[in-house]
């Protein structure tokens, strides 16, 4: 891609102009040109590195962390982790006299950018890698200069081919343009930044296991404390943030924190990648408004259910999380009230359930999944999820009995919080004992059957419309 | 000292029952350490927590309000002051029972073909938590087992993952070849393929393992239950280190040996020679009849021995002179009892005069520098970071990791010094081990090595250099000077910085790529290295506040020790605050025992020799005790054995002296008899017999009484028992028998009854010798030896005793039932032996007389006429640790792990006498020729020539080697040397079968008269009777 193919097109120019009128109400996506992204100019001439500049050339990096922290940005990634309190924990930002001098000579610390989005039913952060990589790499220099790392990495999740091309091409383009490199912009500081594209497990995508697979080792989660921010990368001082939440910083920094706890009617502030599949009509991401509730959600932007389906169930931000239903249409889609729902806002992509397919079915997939992707380290997760797998199974085979819903409460129990090592058994926990609740009675009529009750129509489906329930499929492994 | 440690405890609450527990440990430690019983997995003693296996649930609550509490892992949860915990509650109760239940998924229930049955934790650990129903409905996971080489078994499927394998393999032991693959359910502990496991302390991995999947190959091939193993406390006769051992015994043929517990030196580990090296007790080629006194005609029989035939028989050599040889694994009281027999004059050690002079400079140095114990090296202190620890490790010729593994075990825990200060620094606390290995990375203390050979340490190595071992003098010659001037200046190192040409001066490494590519002047080269490691050294050392120094006696070089003493010297100057240490790795088990029996009187083998050749004097006789003289010239052994009239040799092992011996007297091995070891510190150490062995084979000091009695019978001694023994030399003033017997009072306080050796659930008493008779054989409570030790399972428990037998506590049936044992986790035993170290006196002419008297005086007495012709090549011995020691060498086991003779020579003498690797080598030495594989090393000094000789006897060492005694092998040589290789396979696979056939049919067999009170005094009363 170079310049004059660019301003050479007509399109661009149009959508450009387009896309600048929603600058300040989808912060994130705004510039999101998923067949051709802008390039370093492209990025420039819409506004881009402004934080950046902001950021390097008129406030120390303490200020900037007031900044951050005065905007009240929440973890994207799925626990909603104040992330100004994240960076504050790193020792560089909590020396009392920063030497005037020369403030980057103590230890070295990083900065990663979790890019790993395995989780099912999550594709939001591929459409920012995708569609504006540059936005990513001027995130990833504020963080980076406020939490005084001179390295940086982004770890982006093997299989995102194009958004891999697309992020290498973006930093090669911000070394050229003295983005990256020594004396960025003429000052003083120096970022280096690397993209390392995972081999591929779900558990990558947690911090630590992070960080233990990019330094070569098995991705095993870390115990803490000490958390990363004290002993992460190589032993140093690291954050880890998400795509998401990066890509709020150049935004925070140009229009300011007030600007962005407004973008939200309520206490969670900023904007949030939405996003369904599923058993809807029209499936997707979107950007709104921090708050919005799962109705407008669901029937505004995916469309509502398909033809014929009714609305079961639904994971409100990915696989790991629990079940709501009809009763929780109404809730606005923000941490603290999906959190009192009795879920999590996770990474805010809808996984819809619909009347005709088999709940056991889906827990027993999910199941799967995190049974294939667990470590192995800690007891309840290696050899409790494939006992809940080895339940399912048969519950789903109509060869289940009731004490295997006594066994399957009492292993939720015991892969829940507190007692495993990290979060991914009680994630796995989280589906499955919701639906236990909400669905018990699919549960009790697999047993009493002695088949699965909805075998007939989802072979029926699988006749009548193989094309959609392959798109199906390809929606709930990540778009 | 106690007082002190229990200031430091605070308060915590158990249950609402307020406990006090150290805070420098986890609340797990904290709670075992109140004899609590809390399961766990992952954690151990030694290595910390990772909290990986969530065994060690507690609720921890905020407050005695609190009610619900949360759930913390207690291995990974700091002690806090006036914390409140339970470990009854329901909640936690529960999650336990399902961490169990959770593992059983996958663990088979093999149990009854298991070899860890009945010293299972995971067993302990599942009654422990009330596990009884299995309600798994799925199949099981397996997996394809791994050969891991003759000593270690493999049975994955039994694997719980509680990754301890390779936290001690690969973290603890720096093993490279084992590691932890796949994910999931499927997690896979072992080798990338099939094939022997490297590290020498892979044993552990059978006492680490909290289940049967790493099993004693060695033991499971003859096995028996551990509650029906006869168990007795030893001391590990294959090093100087005096690791405390604990021997296993059924049907009158050892077992197994596991680790003994002491906080000092072994802790938790031992080396594989240790573990596995016992099987030589049961070798075919034991001596277990007398030769050359019996009077009766025809076949001596065994398990008979007629008292008075001897006595007649031996009264023949009455009146010879004699002249008894001691030796360094021979226990220090028959090495004793033999100079009294003889009298210092007619005493030797066996020593040659090189080694003579080398004993005394070895002396000397223990006198003046007290050796550290393993615990004591380690820091391994009871609480928390001691401020003394060492900061700099140097190691000089002595390859640690072929002469004293579990020593360089040690070594590797204190070159984690330097991370665990890291870890200090943002309060991550030593225990846990995740997070220090995190947070510190790879960072080591500095560590030199100064060696002839390479060394497995030299790849983490600061500075590593390899150079002849006179050279090695010289080098360290040259870096006392440098200490010296830095040290005259200043604490600075103002002249080490003058003396830098560059600012940032690198150490060479064992494997610099400068030194192949410049063959042709390496010499220059060379010295280049030297230079840089000498000073990069010189800085290091005087930088460092608690520097450690390793070297020892292999080499046998006495300038090496003279050179190492004046480094100390010149160290030990250096301002307050500055305490080097010293260790000094002892040849043999017992050698720092004979150190005391030195003195100017005892004679070297060249003066025995002269005495035997003398012919003014009468004839002269000799008592060899467990001495192989293998570092004798072929016409020395044979002058000694011409002009010496009457040979006595006593040993348990077949030896080329026993075969030429007129007298050869069988004694019994380490594990059946008694004694003491003095290791390289000089603490003497107490090893029990685990059974005794059948006549006529009797103790090495039971047969120099009988000695003393018919031969020597003007010496007035009668003793029939070891106490009684001890009693004598202490009648006769001397401090160590006093030690000794005041330790095993002590103990005898502790257990009145004496300690069964049997454990309180041993079978089979009645039946396993109804084959021979249906009458119960008698309880034999044999307190003949006074050891406090019963041969049965009647007597006081095993622990009662600091000479516990074996490790057992109620619920706990593993080893890991020693914490109950401790004073606290990784404290004390509760009976601590009494730390009884031998008072090493300087030798009268080392105490005022200046350094060159010294030399003079010692040349005087044991000149050392070997001269090195300068064009000589220096053969340096090189053989893997499992044939590094004389004695384990002839384990079959150890033999079909050697690859076979390898002799290792520099790139340059090969280019220059045209050999290539892999060429067959022969080399006449001590006209004997043997032949050996060709391997080229780079960095190696032209002149030296590394040999892994099978054939080679070990005391043979850092000698010159005449140019044309080494050639190349015609191809017929080549042929028969391959013959020979091939050969000692087989036979050893042989003898492997035909000890295990033996043992096996012995186990059918067994008479009753064997069990029926043989040796000590039992043996003398009922000699007669016996015949």
């Amino acid at each position: 891609m170079t310049d004059s193919t660019f301003d050479d097109s007509p399109l661009n120019a149009a959508w450009l102009d387009q896309a600048l009128t929603q600058s300040l109400t989808k912060p994130l996506t705004h510039l999101v040109n998923i067949d051709q992204p802008l390039d370093f100019d492209g990025y420039v001439k819409a506004g881009g590195y402004m934080g950046a500049t902001k950021a390097l050339k008129e406030f120390s990096p303490k200020e900037v962390l007031a900044i951050v922290s005065d905007s009240g940005l929440k973890g994207r990634g799925g626990a909603g982790f104040p992330t100004g309190m994240k960076w504050s924990c790193v020792p560089a930002l909590q020396e009392k006299k920063p030497t005037e001098s020369s403030p980057f000579n103590h230890e070295n610390s990083y900065l990663i950018c979790n890019a790993d989005e395995m989780e099912p039913g999550t594709f939001k952060d591929r459409y920012l890698l995708e569609g504006v990589p540059h936005q990513l790499i001027e995130a990833m220099i504020i963080a980076s200069y406020t939490i005084s790392a001179n390295k940086a990495y982004i770890f982006l999740r093997g299989e995102y081919f194009l958004a891999a091309q697309r992020l290498q091409q973006a930093i090669d383009q911000a070394y050229e343009n003295n983005w990256l490199g020594e004396h960025i912009q003429g000052t003083e500081y120096q970022l280096d930044l690397y993209l390392h594209t995972s081999a591929g497990r779900y558990i990558c995508g947690e911090e630590t296991a992070l960080i233990n697979a990019l330094e070569g080792k098995r991705a095993n989660p870390r115990a803490k404390p000490p958390f990363p921010q004290v002993s992460g990368l190589f032993g140093k001082p690291t954050v880890v943030n998400n795509v998401e939440t990066l890509s709020n910083l150049p935004h925070i920094l140009k229009h300011g924190s007030e600007w962005f706890k407004n973008l939200s009617p309520n206490s969670d502030p900023g904007t949030k990648m939405y996003a369904a599949c599923g058993q809807v009509k029209n499936p997707g991401v979107w950007e709104l408004p921090m708050g919005v509730t799962i109705r407008e959600l669901l029937y505004d932007y995916a469309g509502g259910m398909k033809d014929g389906v009714k609305l079961k169930g639904l994971l409100p931000g990915g696989a790991s999380t629990d079940f709501l239903t009809e009763q929780h249409l109404d809730t606005p889609m923000d941490f603290d009230s999906i959190g009192k729902a009795g879920s999590r806002l996770g990474t805010g992509g809808l996984i819809v359930l619909g009347d005709k397919s088999c709940p056991v079915a889906m827990v027993l997939n999910l199941l799967r999944f995190f049974s294939q992707e667990s470590c192995g380290w800690c007891t309840p997760c290696r050899d409790g999820t494939p006992w809940a797998v080895e339940i399912l199974t048969r519950i789903e085979q109509g060869k289940g009995c009731n004490e295997d819903l006594a066994q399957l409460h009492e292993l939720c129990d015991f892969m829940w919080l507190g007692k495993t090592h990290c979060a991914l058994a009680p994630g796995a926990v989280e589906p499955l004992k919701s639906a236990m609740r909400y669905f018990e009675e699919d549960f009790k009529q697999h047993i009493e059957q002695g088949c699965c009750p909805y075998v007939q129509g989802i072979s029926e489906q699988k006749i009548t419309k193989p094309n959609e329930s392959n798109k199906e499929r390809e929606a709930s492994h990540g778009e | 000292m106690a007082n002190e440690l229990e200031n430091k405890k605070v308060t915590i609450y158990i249950d609402d029952v307020p406990y006090q527990v150290s805070p420098d440990n986890n609340l797990l430690a904290g709670v075992l350490s109140n004899k609590l019983n809390l399961p766990y997995f992952c954690w151990h003693p030694s290595m910390g927590s990772v909290g990986a296996c969530r065994q060690c649930a507690v609720t921890q609550y905020n407050d005695e309000n609190d009610t619900r509490g949360r759930m913390v892992m207690s291995c990974m949860t700091p002690v806090v002051d006036g914390m409140r915990i339970g470990l009854e509650d329901d909640a936690s109760s529960k999650f336990r029972e399902q961490v169990i239940a959770a593992m059983m998924t996958n663990h088979p229930h093999d149990c009854p073909v298991c070899a860890e049955g009945g010293e299972c934790h995971l067993q302990d650990m599942t009654v422990m938590t009330g596990h009884s129903a299995r309600h798994y409905r799925g199949e099981k996971r397996t997996f394809t087992n791994q050969y891991l080489g003759e000593l270690v078994g493999h049975e994955m499927n039994r694997c719980i993952t509680c990754y301890r394998c390779v936290r001690f393999y690969k973290d603890y032991a720096g093993g490279k070849d084992f590691d932890v693959f796949g994910s999931r359910n499927q997690i896979y502990f072992g080798r990338q393929k099939d094939g022997v496991l490297e590290s020498q302390f892979s044993g552990n991995l059978v006492e680490v393992c909290p289940t049967g999947v790493f099993t004693n190959k060695l033991f499971s091939a003859h096995y028996t239950r551990k509650w029906d193993l006869q168990s007795a406390p030893s001391v590990c006769a294959h090093c100087s280190i005096g690791c405390n051992t604990s021997i296993g015994e059924r049907y009158g043929s050892v077992r197994r040996v596991v680790n003994r517990y002491n906080h000092d030196l072994n802790g938790y580990f031992l080396c594989d020679r240790g573990r596995f090296g016992i099987g030589v007790v049961n070798s075919s080629n034991r001596l277990t009849t007398i030769k050359g006194v019996h009077s009766k005609a025809g076949e001596p029989i065994v398990g008979i021995f007629n008292e008075k035939s001897f006595a007649k028989a031996v009264t023949e050599y009455r009146g010879e002179d004699f002249i008894g040889i001691g030796s360094a694994r021979a226990s220090f009281e028959a090495n004793r009892l033999l100079k009294y027999l003889v009298g210092k004059e007619n005493f030797s050690l066996g020593y040659n005069n090189q080694e003579m002079q080398l004993s005394l400079r070895h002396k000397q140095l223990l006198a003046q520098y007290p050796q550290q114990s393993l615990a004591g090296i380690e820091n391994r202190v009871q609480h928390g970071n001691g401020e003394k620890e060492h900061d700099l490790v140097l190691v000089i010729g002595e390859i640690i990791e072929q002469t004293a593994p579990r020593l360089a075990l040690t070594i590797k825990q204190v070159l984690r010094n330097a991370a665990l200060d890291k870890a200090d620094s943002i309060g991550v606390k030593h225990w846990q081990d995740s997070a220090v290995r995190t947070y510190a990375g790879d960072i080591s203390t500095p560590l030199f090595t100064l060696q002839a050979q390479a060394s497995d340490f030299d790849q983490d190595a600061n500075g590593a250099l390899v150079l002849s071992p006179s050279d090695i003098v010289k080098c360290v010659n040259r870096l006392t000077q440098l200490l010296q001037a830095d040290f005259a200046v200043s604490d600075t190192v103002v002249v080490l910085r003058e003396q830098e040409q560059s600012p940032a001066v690198e150490a060479p490494t064992a494997s610099s790529e400068s030194d192949s590519a410049a063959s042709e002047n390496s010499h220059a080269t060379n010295t280049n290295d030297e230079d840089k490691f000498v000073l990069l050294l010189a800085r290091s050392l005087s930088q460092a506040k608690m520097p450690l120094i390793i070297t020892g006696l292999t080499l046998k070089s006495p300038a090496l020790l003279v050179a190492i003493d004046q480094l100390m010297a010149c160290l030990s100057q250096k301002s307050h605050g500055y305490s080097p240490e010293l260790t000094i790795v002892a040849p043999e088990c017992n050698s720092v025992g004979n150190l005391h029996f030195l003195s100017e009187h005892t004679l070297s083998i060249e003066q025995v020799i002269e005495r035997c050749a003398d012919n003014n004097e009468q004839a002269t006789s000799l008592v060899i005790l467990e001495q192989d003289l293998a570092q004798l010239t072929q016409a020395q052994s044979q002058q000694l054995r011409q002009h010496c009239k009457t040979m006595i040799v006593l040993d348990h092992t077949s030896s080329d002296l026993s075969q030429v011996a007129d007298v050869v007297l069988p004694v019994a091995s380490i594990s059946e008899s008694n004694g003491h070891f003095v290791n390289f510190q000089g603490r003497l150490q107490r090893f029990s017999s685990v059974h005794i062995a059948p006549k006529p084979i009797l103790e090495n000091w039971y047969w120099l009484n009988l000695l003393a009695k018919y031969l020597f019978a003007h010496k007035e001694l009668n003793v029939t028992n070891l106490t009684q023994l001890q009693s004598f030399f202490a009648k006769h003033g001397e401090p160590w028998a006093l030690q000794v017997l005041t330790c095993q009072s002590q103990q005898q306080e502790q257990s009145k009854q004496g300690v069964a050796r049997q454990t309180h659930r041993a079978s089979g008493r009645t039946a396993m010798t109804a084959n021979q008779s249906v009458h119960e054989v008698k309880t034999y409570l044999e307190n003949s030896h006074n050891d406090a030790l019963n041969y049965s399972m009647e007597g006081a428990n095993a622990a009662t005793s600091s000479q516990m037998p074996y490790t057992w506590s109620p619920a706990w049936n593993s080893n890991q039932s020693v914490f109950q044992h401790q004073q606290e986790v990784n404290g004390e035993l509760i009976h601590k032996a009494n730390e009884n170290l031998l008072n090493l006196t300087l030798s009268v002419f080392f105490d005022e007389s200046p350094q060159i008297s010294v030399t003079k005086k010692l040349e005087q007495l044991w000149p050392d006429l070997s001269v090195d012709k300068v064009d000589d090549l220096i053969v340096i011995q090189n053989s893997p640790w499992f044939v590094a020691e004389q004695q384990t060498k002839r384990l079959p086991e150890f033999i079909l792990m050697f690859s076979g003779n390898t002799v290792s020579i520099s790139a340059n003498f090969a280019k220059k006498n045209e050999i290539q690797a892999l060429d067959t080598l022969k080399l006449t030495i001590n006209e004997k020729t043997l032949f050996a594989k060709v391997k080229i090393i780079n960095n190696q000094p032209d002149n030296i020539i590394l040999a892994s000789i099978y054939e080679l006897p070990l005391a043979m060492n850092n000698f010159s080697l005449a140019a044309q005694n080494i050639s190349k092998a015609t191809s017929e040589e080549t042929e028969s040397f391959q013959q020979v290789e091939l050969s000692r396979k087989l036979t050893a696979q042989q003898e492997k079968a035909n000890v295990l056939a033996r043992l096996k049919k012995q186990d059918q067999t067994i008479p009753i008269t064997f069990l029926d009170g043989i040796g000590g005094v039992e043996g003398e009363s009922k000699g007669d009777s016996n015949v």
